[in-house]
C-alpha cells in the first residue's frame, strides 16, 4: 500500500515535471528540429503581418509546387508596433521562424546577426539599387523587398468638382481650398489619431528632403537633431494645420477605419494613404469617383509619400534553410511577385514582369520610377521607439498640452538615451 | 525521530506540494528573479553581453516623465477602479438580496460583462465612444441635432470613462461574492437591532458591513491585483492615449522593454512597480484582517 | 422569512430593471448591429434590426476558422483548468493539514506570486519558455495558465480548513494512504469550491489575450479570442462583420454562463467568501 503510495505521488510529481517543462525532450531533442529532409519536404514556418486569408494566394501558388511542404503560418497584426513586438521577443529568444517579414531599418537585427546574408542571391541582385539599399546594413543586403508603396493625398473628385476646384497645386493651394471646406463643415482631410503627423510628413518631404535627402540619416548619426531638422516645418504645420483648424482634437479618438468611412461618406474631402486602401473605400461607397495627387510643397515642387515596402528576411539559424530559399525564389518567381503585387496594390521594382495597379493610382507611376517618394520615419534607426513618440506627442500638440519645442526636445532626449543604450 | 523516518512521514505532504509549486516556479519565480538581476544591468535583449551598471536603471525610473506619468495612470486607475467597484457593489448585493421578484435575472444581467473577454469589451465601448461621428453616442447626438463630443480624445475625459467601464464590468461579480456573504449572516441580529430600536442605516453600519468583511478581503484582493497590472482593456479601448493620458505602466514596460530593447530599464520598472502593488495589496489585506479578528472577538 | 412585497419593492423593482436596461445597452447595440449592414448601423444605430439576416455571420465566419480556433480554446483551457484543479488542491491539502516551515514559505511565495503582473516579467519567461522549448506550443500555453494553480491554492486553503478532520482519519484507519484518502474523501468534499474555481478559471483562461499573444504564434494554433485580434486589421473594413465576428467568438463563453448560471451566480460567490 504505501509503496503504491509513493509511486503514485512520485508519478503525479513527475508527470507535473514533464508537462511543466518536457525538459527531457527539450534537452534531448534538438536533434529533431533541423530538418534533415529533403528540400521541397518537411517544414518551413512563415511570420507575415499579411493576414491569412490575403495571404493564401501566394501560399497557395507555392504549396502548388511543393505539395509536400509544411507550413506553419503565423500572423501578427502591424497596428501599433505589434509586429516588430513579437519580432522583438522571438528574435531575443533565438526563436525566429525560418522566413519572415521585417520593415526597415534592420540595423539591430542585422548586427545582432538574425538575418541570413541574402547579398549574392539571383533574385536580389535582380532589384534596382534603391530596393537593395533600403535592406542594407555595412555593404550587405538582408532582406529581399520586390514592390514600394507610394501614395499621397485621395481627394474626392466629385466634391472638389461641387466647389470648381482642382486638385491643390501647391500646399498654400491646399491651405485656400481646406479654409473653404471647413466654412461648410467638411474635413479638408480625414484624419485617424496615430497619424496626426502625417501633414508634417508632407512637409518634411516637400521643403527638406527635396533640397536634402539624407536629413533624416543625419539624425541617426548624431551630426543633426530632431529639434533642428524639425523645427521649421513643425512650426509651419502648427500654425497652418493645426490653429487653422485642418486638425482638431476629434481626430485623435478616430480609427483607421473610420476616417476612411468620413472619406468615403463625403464628410471630408481628402484623405492621406496608399494603394491598399483603395477597395476599402469602394465598398464603402461604390459609386466614389476619387483621385490622387502626390504632396505639393510650396513652390509646386512634387514629392510624395512612399517607400521601399517590407522586406522578407530569412532567419540566419533557420532550421529549414533549403526550404526557406525554396519560398524566396518562389516570391521572387513571375507567379509569386505577381500575386504578392495584389495584396497591397503596390508598384513592383523587378523589371519584366507584367502587373496592374488600379487606375487611380496612374498619376503615382511616374514617382515610384523616378524614386521621387520618401516616409522620414523609415529611416530612423530607432524608428519603433521615435515614430510612436511623434505621433503621442502630435496628439499632445492638438490637445494644447505640449508645444512643438517640449516634444522635439523630448525626442532629442529619447533618441540620446537609446543610442546609448544600444551600444 | 530518526532521519529516515522523518523523510517517509514528511516525504508524501512535500509531494504534494511539488507539482504547484514547480509550475509557480518556472512561471513566476525564476523570470521574477531574473527581471531582479536584469534591472541592474544593461542588458538590451540582443546580445548576450552585458554589464552591471548599479542603481542607474531605478534613478532614470523616478528622472523619466513618461515613467512617472504611467506609474501615476495605474496607480490612479488601480485604486479608484476598486473603490467604486466595492462602494456599488455592497448597495448592489443588498438590493438583489432582497425580496425582488425578478432577483435572479437581474443578478445574471449585472453579472453578464464579466463573462466576456475585457479586450473584447474595449472593442465595444470603442465603437460606443469613439469621437469619430460614426460612434453610437456621437452618431446619436448628431440625430438629435447636437455637437459632437470628444469623449475619448479628451484628455480629461479617457481616464474616467476608463475606470466607468471597467467598474460596469467588475461591479455585478463582486456584488455577488457580497450576496453570498450576506446570505450567511444570521437574520436574528437584525431582529434583536430592530427590537432595540435601530434605523435601517445603524443596521447597516454596524451588523451587515462589518459581516461583509470576509467577502471584502477576498473582492479588494482581486480589485486591487487585477487592476493594478491592467493592459488588455485599456490597450484596446485607447491604445493608452489620448496622447499618454491612459497609458498603463505594463504598456511603458513592453514598448521600452520589447519595443526599444531596454530590457534592463524596464526591468527596474517592473520591479519597483512590483512592490508598489505588494506593499499596497498587503497594507490593505492586514487591514481588512484586523477587521476580521475583530469581528469575531 | 421573506420580507413582505410592498409598494416600495416594487419600486425598487422598477428602478432595478430601468438600470438593468440601461446596463445591457452597449451588449444590445452588438447584437442588434450583428443584422444590420454599415449604412443602417450609422442611421439608426438602436433600432431593432429590420430583418434578421444571418450575411454578416456568414461572412465572419467564411474569414475566421472558427471550428479550429474553438478547439485549441478548447483544449488549451479544459487541460489547463483540470492542471489548475488538480495541482491547486493538492497542494492547499499539504498546507492546511500539515503546517511545516516548508509549506509555510510556499504558501507565503504564493501570494507573492498572485501579485506579479505577467507583463513585467514576460522577457525572462520568454527565455525561461524558451528553454524549455515551448514557445508556440499548446503544452506551453497550458504551463503558463496552469499557473493559476496559485489562485486555486487560496481559495482551497480556506475552504478545506472548515472541512472536518474525523472522516480523513477514519479513512486512514481503514488503510487509505494520503493520496487516497485525499481523493476517495476529502477532494468530494470541496466541490462547491472546486465549481467556483473551475468557473473563475475556465473564464480567464477561454478569455486570455496577453499570455496567447505572447507565446503563441502560429495561426493553425490561434485561439478564438487571437483569431479576432488578428482580424481587427482584416474587418476594420466592415465593422458590421467585426462585431459579428466578436459575437461568434464570445458566443461559447456565453452558452457556457448560461449552463452554469446557477453554479456561477451563487456557488460561484460562496468559494470566494469562505476562502
Amino acid at each position: 500500500m504505501k509503496k503504491k503510495f509513493y509511486k503514485r505521488s512520485v508519478a503525479v510529481a513527475c508527470a507535473a515535471g514533464l508537462l511543466a517543462g518536457t525538459m527531457l525532450t527539450g534537452c534531448g531533442g534538438s536533434s529533431e528540429e533541423t530538418s534533415s529532409a529533403a528540400p521541397g519536404a518537411g517544414k518551413l514556418s512563415i511570420m507575415c503581418w499579411s493576414n491569412e486569408s490575403d495571404f493564401a494566394p501566394v501560399l497557395e501558388g507555392f504549396q502548388e509546387q511543393y505539395p509536400d511542404m509544411e507550413i506553419d503560418f503565423q500572423h501578427v497584426p502591424s497596428e501599433g508596433n505589434q509586429y516588430q513586438q513579437k519580432l522583438n521577443l522571438l528574435a531575443n529568444s533565438e526563436e525566429l521562424p525560418d522566413v519572415y517579414w521585417i520593415s526597415s531599418p534592420i540595423d539591430n537585427f542585422a548586427k545582432n546577426g538574425y538575418m541570413k546574408d541574402l547579398t549574392d542571391t539571383e533574385f536580389v541582385k535582380a532589384l534596382p539599387d534603391i530596393y537593395q539599399d533600403a535592406y542594407r546594413y555595412e555593404d550587405k543586403v538582408y532582406a529581399y523587398a520586390p514592390d514600394s508603396w507610394v501614395g499621397g493625398m485621395f481627394y474626392n473628385k466629385d466634391l472638389y468638382a461641387k466647389y470648381n476646384f482642382e486638385a491643390p497645386k501647391n500646399w498654400n493651394e491646399f491651405l485656400e481650398q481646406a479654409e473653404v471646406f471647413m466654412q461648410d463643415g467638411i474635413k479638408p482631410i480625414s484624419m485617424a489619431g496615430a497619424q496626426l503627423m502625417d501633414l508634417i510628413i508632407w512637409l518634411h518631404n516637400t521643403e527638406d528632403v527635396a533640397k536634402d535627402s539624407t536629413l533624416d540619416e543625419k539624425i541617426n548619426t548624431g551630426e543633426k537633431k530632431f529639434s533642428e531638422v524639425y523645427a521649421g516645418v513643425m512650426e509651419k504645420w502648427y500654425n497652418e494645420c493645426v490653429k487653422t483648424g485642418i486638425i482638431t482634437q476629434d481626430m485623435i479618438g478616430i480609427s483607421d477605419e473610420q476616417r476612411m468611412d468620413e472619406f468615403a461618406t463625403g464628410k471630408a474631402a481628402a484623405t492621406l494613404t496608399g494603394a491598399w486602401a483603395i477597395s476599402g473605400v469602394l465598398e464603402k461607397n461604390p459609386d466614389m469617383n476619387m483621385g490622387i495627387i502626390p504632396y505639393v510643397g510650396t513652390q509646386g515642387n512634387a514629392y510624395t509619400m512612399g517607400a521601399v515596402n517590407i522586406g522578407i528576411a530569412i532567419s540566419s539559424k533557420a532550421k529549414n534553410e533549403a526550404n526557406a530559399e525554396l519560398f524566396l525564389q518562389y516570391m521572387a518567381s513571375e507567379k509569386g511577385l505577381q500575386e504578392y503585387q495584389k495584396i497591397q496594390n503596390s508598384f513592383l521594382g523587378v523589371e519584366g514582369v507584367a502587373y496592374e495597379v488600379n487606375p487611380i493610382m496612374d498619376p503615382m507611376k511616374q514617382y515610384a520610377e523616378s524614386g521621387e517618394f520618401y516616409f522620414p520615419s523609415y529611416n530612423w534607426t530607432y524608428t519603433d521607439s521615435m515614430e510612436p513618440a511623434l505621433q503621442k506627442g502630435t496628439q499632445e500638440i492638438v490637445m494644447g498640452t505640449k508645444t512643438v519645442d517640449q516634444l522635439l526636445s523630448e525626442m532629442d532626449e529619447k533618441l540620446a538615451v537609446l543610442i546609448e543604450s544600444n551600444q | 525521530m530518526s532521519a529516515k523516518r522523518y523523510f517517509k512521514k514528511e516525504l508524501p505532504w512535500v509531494l504534494f506540494l511539488v507539482p504547484a509549486l514547480l509550475v509557480y516556479s518556472i512561471v513566476v519565480i525564476i523570470p521574477t528573479i531574473s527581471t531582479l538581476v536584469y534591472s541592474f544591468t544593461d542588458y538590451n535583449g540582443f546580445s548576450s553581453a552585458f554589464h552591471l551598471v548599479g542603481g542607474k536603471n531605478y534613478l532614470q525610473v523616478f528622472q523619466n516623465k513618461d515613467a512617472v506619468n504611467s506609474i501615476t495612470n495605474s496607480l490612479i486607475y488601480g485604486i479608484t477602479v476598486p473603490v467604486l467597484v466595492t462602494a456599488l457593489a455592497i448597495p448592489l448585493a443588498l438590493v438583489l438580496n432582497s425580496n425582488l421578484k425578478t432577483r435572479n435575472v437581474l443578478r445574471a444581467v449585472f453579472f453578464f460583462p464579466s463573462v466576456i473577454s475585457t479586450l473584447f469589451l474595449g472593442y465595444i465601448w470603442k465603437f460606443i465612444l469613439s469621437s469619430s461621428s460614426t460612434g453610437l453616442i456621437n452618431s446619436l447626438r448628431i440625430h438629435a441635432g447636437k455637437e459632437i463630443l470628444l469623449l475619448l480624445a479628451d484628455q480629461k475625459m479617457a481616464m474616467p470613462l476608463l475606470i466607468l467601464i471597467t467598474v460596469w464590468a467588475s461591479v455585478g461579480w463582486h456584488a455577488c461574492i457580497y450576496i453570498a456573504n450576506l446570505q450567511t449572516i444570521s437574520p436574528d441580529y437584525y431582529e434583536a437591532a430592530t427590537l432595540d430600536g435601530a434605523s435601517k442605516w445603524q443596521q447597516f453600519k454596524s451588523i451587515t458591513l462589518p459581516m461583509l468583511t470576509p467577502a471584502m478581503s477576498s473582492s479588494i484582493l482581486l480589485l486591487l491585483t487585477g487592476n493594478l497590472k491592467a493592459y488588455d482593456l485599456p490597450y484596446a479601448l485607447t491604445s493608452g492615449g489620448p496622447g499618454t493620458a491612459t497609458t498603463m505602466i505594463t504598456q511603458t514596460i513592453i514598448e521600452e522593454g520589447v519595443t526599444s530593447n531596454r530590457v534592463g530599464y524596464a526591468s527596474a520598472m517592473s520591479f519597483l512597480f512590483l512592490i508598489v502593488i505588494a506593499v499596497l495589496t498587503i497594507s490593505v489585506n492586514t487591514f481588512i484582517a484586523r477587521r476580521e479578528k475583530k469581528l469575531y472577538e | 422569512m421573506e420580507k413582505k412585497y410592498t409598494k416600495k419593492t416594487l419600486l425598487t423593482e422598477m428602478i432595478m430593471i430601468f438600470i438593468a436596461v440601461a446596463f445591457m445597452i452597449p451588449l444590445y447595440y452588438l447584437v442588434v448591429s450583428t443584422f444590420k449592414d454599415q449604412q443602417q448601423i450609422l442611421e439608426n444605430p438602436l433600432a431593432l434590426p429590420s430583418s434578421l439576416s444571418l450575411t454578416n455571420y456568414m461572412k465572419a465566419l467564411q474569414t475566421m476558422d472558427y471550428w479550429k480556433n474553438f478547439g485549441n480554446s478548447l483544449l488549451i483551457t479544459s487541460v489547463s483548468v483540470l492542471i489548475v484543479v488538480i495541482f491547486g488542491s493538492m497542494a492547499a491539502y499539504s498546507f492546511s493539514r500539515h503546517k511545516t516551515k516548508i509549506s509555510k514559505f510556499t504558501g507565503f511565495l504564493f501570494l507573492l506570486g498572485f501579485m506579479v503582473p505577467a507583463q513585467t516579467t514576460m522577457l525572462p519567461l520568454f527565455t525561461v519558455m524558451k528553454g524549455l522549448h515551448l514557445i508556440n506550443t499548446y503544452m506551453g500555453m497550458i504551463l503558463l495558465h496552469s499557473n493559476q494553480c496559485v489562485f486555486a491554492f487560496m481559495l482551497y486553503r480556506g475552504f478545506i480548513r472548515t472541512i472536518p478532520l474525523e472522516l480523513e482519519e477514519a479513512a486512514r484507519i481503514d488503510g487509505c494512504n494520503m493520496w487516497q484518502s485525499f481523493w476517495k474523501v476529502t477532494f468530494p468534499l470541496l466541490q462547491p469550491i472546486t465549481i467556483t474555481i473551475v468557473v473563475f478559471n475556465v473564464m480567464w483562461i477561454w478569455n486570455d489575450f496577453m499570455l496567447t499573444y505572447l507565446f503563441l504564434n502560429s495561426s493553425s494554433k490561434a485561439t478564438l479570442i487571437m483569431q479576432v485580434f488578428n482580424g481587427v486589421g482584416t474587418f476594420s473594413n466592415d465593422w458590421s462583420m467585426m462585431m459579428s465576428a466578436l459575437v461568434l467568438a464570445l458566443l461559447p463563453m456565453v452558452i457556457f454562463y448560461l449552463v452554469m448560471q446557477k453554479q456561477i451566480v451563487e456557488g460561484v460567490a460562496a468559494g470566494a467568501v469562505k476562502g
